[in-house]
């Protein structure tokens, strides 16, 4: 028997790391960067403590758009096709992929989106479905849920306080908030920015915040424990107003089904770079994520991912029909733009929008990881495909133009692509892969594969066996909709090149 | 009608086809695209997974390559009886010839009809399905679940989905389809005559050149389609 629920609640805490939740950290011995422990939440812990915590949990993407298209849809991001943070070009959410709008929508519920970043969702289509979509407004979703107040509901509650810039409560009129003026004034002046650089962050909040890092990146010593208070700030402020919100509207007594989480984490960015962002490399302190549900769900200690909140609701709703059948193992990917990317922006009045710049941006696949059994493998590049640079008629010029994207991972500069094609005519293409390969390594400074053990820190550097590769080689082949016997031939045969390096 | 109404609707006239016609003397017109392989699904649905009728696609040579693959796979994974239909040589001979491109797309119209017209007979085919809809076109606005021709009955059970219904029942059954509809293509034609549609508000056909449904429509006040 299918249960029932008036209410289906899902609450996005943009950008939250698990370990800067108290009760997580807790609950939970999974290694905790002691940065984490200058956050305190003591008014999200105690609603916490009444419901199910899935303690490992791991996002699909380290940005907020593919991510989001996970939870809806239940996919993972070769499956909705919301694959780089933006390409409004090829990377909207794929015809095919039923939301979990469409689907409660179907079932007679009102669908609301709420969302302090509409953009994020309406220009990818990752708002399909939603009857009623609210920007940056919680006084609007609580009109919404008192207006149906007898109907059954979906609330998809995005808010994005926790993300940069950390204190800017974006639900309040930045006139208003005097402190997170001071701060920014605070940064500017500790970071020596000179005074023609300075931006009023009562009128552009975001771009204030980005100028304050622009003389010092973004170091870890100094941004982690900004972002520590920042999440304690939310806490105590727009956080405890949300669910003191829920808790009156009764969205954790047992006629609702609540879920709140977080879409991605915060931490490294490159794996040699010591800045204190997201969007960046597939490390655990990025994709590792909060979930949590009112339900008492039977879970086990086992690992998540966010796919997870789909086929949740499916289960219990609808007996699991409409689910998807996912591969065995967690896969997460970034992409990379290869041009300068502008991101959020604001319009003329302050509030955060995307470029329409962004459709001149083009992408490429920078990192694969795979969560096979105990083990977690990153990819960098396609070396899948390198296979098939030696079977396809190709011109010099095209082969080349591969590499430079297969292996390296960029588009190729003029000066670099001419002296590659003619020692490609002078000797071999053969050659010139492994001259890549030995180029690359030296470029990123690390291996191709990396084997995560640990929380945040990239611990060692292994090379697979033989069966491991052939693992590897079917994940990639189910994921990608690729010829299995090829990927892992190929797979082999970029080891073999490596090995003899 | 709600969604489920509309499903029920199309199932009903195909289980009115498989009462009117025994099952050797149905074929199914399918073209790779989303409508046709509703109906397959659909039929799939009834049949416990099998697909009990004949399965037509008419390949022009023209097609994507993506709809050449898409017919080979589903044709296995679905374990379909498929007739494979070319165009006949003398029409294909006849697209070469042709000097412009609107006397190759004219020429390209009649040669479809040939060839279908042609394998109806051969194999003795007195029931035609095909996955064509009110809301697509005007000239289409029309036509009727059972509409009878010279030689055989034409079946139309999506007649009454909306483009918005096709992609409903995709998602909610978790119906395979081409790639191509999420690069923008609304509607696939022959390669050489159909472009990706920029605009998600214009019509489902403006990929396809416009004097199209104009043809289609003398063709058949001519008894031809």
């Amino acid at each position: 028997m299918a249960h029932q629920f008036k209410n289906i609640v899902l609450l996005s805490i943009d950008n939250l790391r698990p370990d800067c939740v108290s009760y997580v950290r807790e609950q939970y011995n999974y290694p905790v960067d002691k940065t984490a422990l200058g956050a305190q939440t003591p008014n999200l812990d105690s609603y916490l403590a009444k419901g199910t915590l899935f303690p490992h949990t791991y996002s699909a993407a380290t940005y907020t758009t593919t991510s989001h298209a996970t939870i809806m849809t239940g996919q993972f991001p070769v499956q909705h096709g919301v694959r780089p943070f933006m390409d409004i070009q090829d990377g909207i959410l794929s015809l095919g992929s039923l939301t979990l709008a469409e689907l409660l929508k179907e079932y007679e519920y009102e669908t609301c989106l709420a969302t302090d970043v509409p953009e994020l969702f309406t220009t990818l289509s990752i708002d399909r479905g939603f009857d009623t979509v609210i920007a940056r407004n919680d006084s609007q979703w609580q009109k919404w849920v008192e207006q149906n107040v007898d109907k059954k509901k979906f609330l998809f509650l995005h808010i994005f306080d926790v993300h940069e810039p950390y204190f800017y409560d974006e639900s309040k009129d930045k006139f208003e908030q005097a402190q997170y003026k001071a701060l920014i004034e605070k940064l500017y002046t500790e970071y020596n920015l000179p005074a023609e650089k300075h931006i009023n962050p009562q009128e552009k909040p975001h771009t204030a915040w980005h100028a304050a890092w622009s003389e010092v990146g973004r170091p870890r010593s100094r941004a982690f424990p900004l972002y520590a208070q920042g999440v304690s700030w939310f806490d105590q402020h727009r956080g405890k107003r949300i669910l003191e919100q829920f808790e009156q509207y009764g969205f954790f007594q047992d006629d609702t089904l609540l879920f709140i989480f977080s879409d991605h984490g915060e931490g490294y960015t490159d794996w040699n770079s010591t800045h204190f962002l997201h969007a960046g490399s597939l490390r655990e302190d990025s994709l590792r994520v909060l979930l949590w549900s009112n339900f008492p769900f039977d879970y086990t200690d086992k690992r998540t991912s966010l796919t997870s909140i789909f086929a949740n609701i499916d289960t219990l709703l609808f007996d699991g029909k409409y689910k998807n059948e996912n591969s065995n193992a967690y896969i997460a990917e970034r992409w990379i733009s290869l041009q300068p990317s502008p991101g959020v922006q604001e319009d003329n009045t302050g509030k955060p929008v995307i470029s329409q710049t962004l459709q001149d941006i083009s992408y490429m696949l920078q990192e694969r990881r795979f969560s096979i059994g105990e083990k977690d493998i990153v990819i960098f590049g396609r070396p899948e495909l390198l296979i098939s640079l030696s079977t396809r008629p190709m011109t010099t010029e095209d082969y080349i133009e591969k590499l430079y994207e297969y292996v390296l991972m960029r588009p190729s500069d003029e000066a670099g692509k001419r002296h590659w094609v003619a020692t490609a005519d002078a000797t071999s293409r053969k050659k010139v892969v492994w001259s890549f390969v030995k180029a690359a390594r030296h470029e990123y400074q690390k291996p191709y594969i990396l084997h995560i053990e640990g929380w945040r820190e990239f611990i060692s550097q292994q090379d697979l066996s033989e069966q491991e590769i052939i693992e590897l080689g079917h994940a990639i082949a189910e994921y990608e909709h690729l010829n299995t016997e090829e990927t892992v031939t190929s797979l082999q045969l970029f080891f073999e090149t490596l090995h003899a390096l | 009608m709600t969604f489920q109404e509309k499903v029920e609707k199309a199932q009903d006239i195909l289980k009115q086809t498989s009462e009117k016609w025994k099952p050797e003397e149905v074929c199914i017109a399918w073209t790779g695209g989303k409508d046709s392989t509703v109906i397959l699904h659909m039929i799939r649905e009834l049949y416990k997974g099998a697909v009990p009728f004949k399965v037509m696609f008419n390949d022009s040579t023209l097609e994507f390559p993506e709809i050449y693959q898409f017919i080979k796979d589903i044709e296995r994974d679905w374990k379909l009886d498929l007739l494979w239909v070319k165009h006949l040589q003398a029409d294909l001979d006849a697209y070469e010839n042709a000097t412009d491109t609107e006397e190759k797309m004219e020429v390209m119209r009649i040669a479809k009809i040939h060839a279908i017209n042609q394998t109806l007979d051969e194999h003795d085919i007195r029931a035609f399905i095909a996955g064509i809809r009110w809301d697509e076109h005007e000239a289409r606005s029309d036509e009727t679940y059972f509409s009878q021709r010279k030689a055989h009955t034409r079946v139309h059970p999506i007649l009454h989905f909306t483009i918005d219904d096709i992609w409903k029942y995709i998602r909610f059954y978790k119906v395979p389809y081409v790639n191509l509809y999420d690069k923008g293509y609304k509607s696939l034609g022959e390669q050489p005559f159909t472009k990706p549609v920029d605009d998600p508000n214009a019509p489902e056909r403006a990929g396809r050149e416009a004097t199209k449904e104009k043809t289609m429509k003398r063709l058949r006040d001519l008894g031809y389609w």
